[in-house]
């Protein structure tokens, strides 16, 4: 058998059907099967590999892990690797597709909110991980005309992440750490959504609350419409939005990474 | 054939301590860096300074006081596949700002079609595996301008198709590619156990030659049936005693090499990842005769 066939089968054994990997016999006789046997020893890998992949995943989701406990969350964590191993010999950022699994699985569907709370956890390891960058300031603006405005796109920092759920998600994940020692002793899970934004200016992640306008706004701006196109979004919704404000506020915040002219869109 | 153009590796001049580091893991970042321990050098995963923010930052922090090894765990040699660009131009340029003294990766594989397996499976060791390994190790000398070392794993199964022992692949790795040889002292440990080999016919097979630094770590027994037992290449638990003995003859048949302890899973005070280093360095100043620091 050629390697790529014996690497091939043995990542089945790991993430498949590891008795149908076993019923080959091309694939078992490659191996000494001394007194200790073929069963042990390829369970090794294969509890290596998805126990270290499920480690991965509890560092990336602490909040789902607390929420659902060690054991329930290594079982559908592995399961996950099973389904979606990583494409790539970093694991920085394995997982992303973690939140759509685990609100797919049976034995959740009495947790609602586990699906946004993964999608926040996910938020702040993409955040984590984003490439450094440096923000442009205000004054940027000022080479272009007033005419030139509204034409404007966005760039955001790569950290910059927008996210908006039903439940009170800063709560949550606030009630979840254990090592927050001002944690409230109860949480209302129904006390309200929120709309966030989370980034890391410099080294420590940041998370501000958006009011709905601001959310919205970002929101279009973040689809890579120019300011023009996004006011015609936003403006019907929320009339009284103050433009002026919201771009002091994010400049002083310092989310964009650049701008750029658009001719048309 | 080996590329005798690559930059060779060489300690860095100014190191006044024995050539004895530890494996720097986010937990020691602050330690490290405030008391500054008497050691050789740090080495990291260069995949877990992929991206930017808070690692990186301290990883800059921490060379500014040592030398600094790269040790890889993300490029899969061993993978008939070939291995990944992408991944070995984020090496690149992290190699380009923090200019570690040395590069390693493993004699395994991880990656085999669209899945990447993030451990260190075994391979057989036959001439195909060789020819493989040697080829992906020859494109990233070439790709990173530099010469490479090459860690012998830990392995928990044998093929029955091997054309080699473990340790004559070894040598033809460095012989074919002109890479050198991490040696591995646990490894060769716990695959001598679980195979019933002799590590010290092992060690003493092993070209002088060809080996460029230790590495030292504390696996974990498994127990199985018929009071037989399994050793895992855990990292989580000090050097054990018969892997000192292993290391005391590894030092008096290769000399000074530089000495990594390893330490990845439950990891414990930065002091005891010190004391193994202190161990580590006396025992290579007893065998060769009298403290080196000063060289």
């Amino acid at each position: 058998m050629q390697l790529n066939e014996i690497q091939s089968q043995f990542k089945d054994m790991i993430l498949g059907d590891y008795d149908d990997v076993l019923s080959i016999k091309d694939f078992t006789k490659l191996f000494d099967t001394n007194e200790i046997g073929l069963d042990v020893r390829l369970h090794i890998y294969r509890d290596n590999v998805l126990k270290k992949l499920a480690k991965v995943l509890e560092i990336t989701y602490p909040t789902i892990h607390s929420l659902v406990g060690d054991e329930f969350f290594h079982h559908i964590a592995m399961l996950y690797a099973c389904k979606y191993p990583p494409r790539e010999g970093c694991v920085n950022l394995y997982g992303e597709e973690f939140s759509k699994f685990i609100s797919e699985i049976k034995q959740t569907e009495n947790l609602p909110y586990l699906y946004d709370v993964a999608l926040y956890d996910w938020c702040f390891n993409a955040a984590f991980y984003a490439v450094n960058d440096e923000a442009i300031d205000q004054k940027t603006l000022k080479s272009i005309s007033p005419e030139e405005l509204p034409k404007i796109q966005f760039i955001f920092r790569s950290s910059v992440h927008l996210i908006e759920s039903n439940y009170p998600l800063t709560s949550i994940r606030e009630f979840c750490d254990p090592e927050n020692e001002q944690r409230e002793e109860n949480l209302d899970i129904n006390k309200g959504g929120e709309k966030l934004l989370v980034y890391r200016p410099d080294l420590e992640i940041q998370v501000v609350s958006l009011k709905n306008d601001e959310f919205h706004m970002l929101q279009c701006l973040q689809n890579k419409n120019t300011i023009e196109r996004s006011l015609e979004k936003v403006m019907p919704s929320y009339p009284e939005f103050n433009f002026q404000e919201f771009l002091q506020k994010t400049f002083d915040l310092k989310f964009f990474l650049n701008i750029q002219l658009m001719d048309k869109q | 054939m080996a590329n005798n153009n690559l930059t060779p590796i060489s300690l860095p001049g100014s190191l006044h301590v024995d050539p004895v580091g530890i494996g720097l893991r986010h937990a020691y970042y602050e330690g490290v860096v405030e008391t500054k321990p008497q050691i050789g050098f740090l080495e990291v995963h260069p995949e877990n300074y992929f991206g930017g923010g808070a690692n990186r930052y301290h990883l800059e922090k921490s060379r500014e006081l040592y030398p600094i090894s790269f040790h890889a765990v993300g490029l899969s040699f061993g993978s008939a596949d070939g291995i990944d660009e992408g991944h070995l131009a984020k090496i690149k340029e992290l190699i380009d700002i923090f200019e570690p003294f040395q590069f390693s990766d493993h004699a395994s594989w991880s990656a085999s079609g669209n899945a990447h397996l993030n451990d260190l499976l075994p391979m057989p060791y036959t001439t195909e595996s060789l020819n493989i390994l040697c080829q992906n190790i020859n494109k990233t000398q070439d790709f990173l301008g530099r010469q490479i070392l090459v860690e012998n794993p830990s392995t928990y199964i044998a093929f029955t198709n091997n054309d080699m022992e473990e340790y004559e692949l070894m040598n033809a790795i460095a012989k074919q590619t002109g890479c050198k040889i991490l040696l591995d002292i646990n490894n060769i440990y716990v695959q001598a156990h679980n195979h019933k080999n002799d590590p010290y016919k092992y060690i003493g097979a092993i070209e002088q030659k060809y080996v460029g630094e230790i590495h030292l770590a504390g696996f974990t027994e498994f127990p199985v049936h018929k009071n037989e037992t399994i050793l895992i290449d855990t990292h989580s638990k000090r050097v054990h005693d018969p892997v000192w003995d292993l290391y005391g003859y590894a030092i008096e048949r290769f000399g000074k090499i530089p000495t990594l302890i390893e330490w990845d899973e439950d990891l414990p005070p930065l002091s005891t990842l010190l004391e193994e280093a202190d161990k580590a360095r006396d025992l290579m100043n007893i065998k060769l005769g009298g403290s080196l620091a000063a060289e």
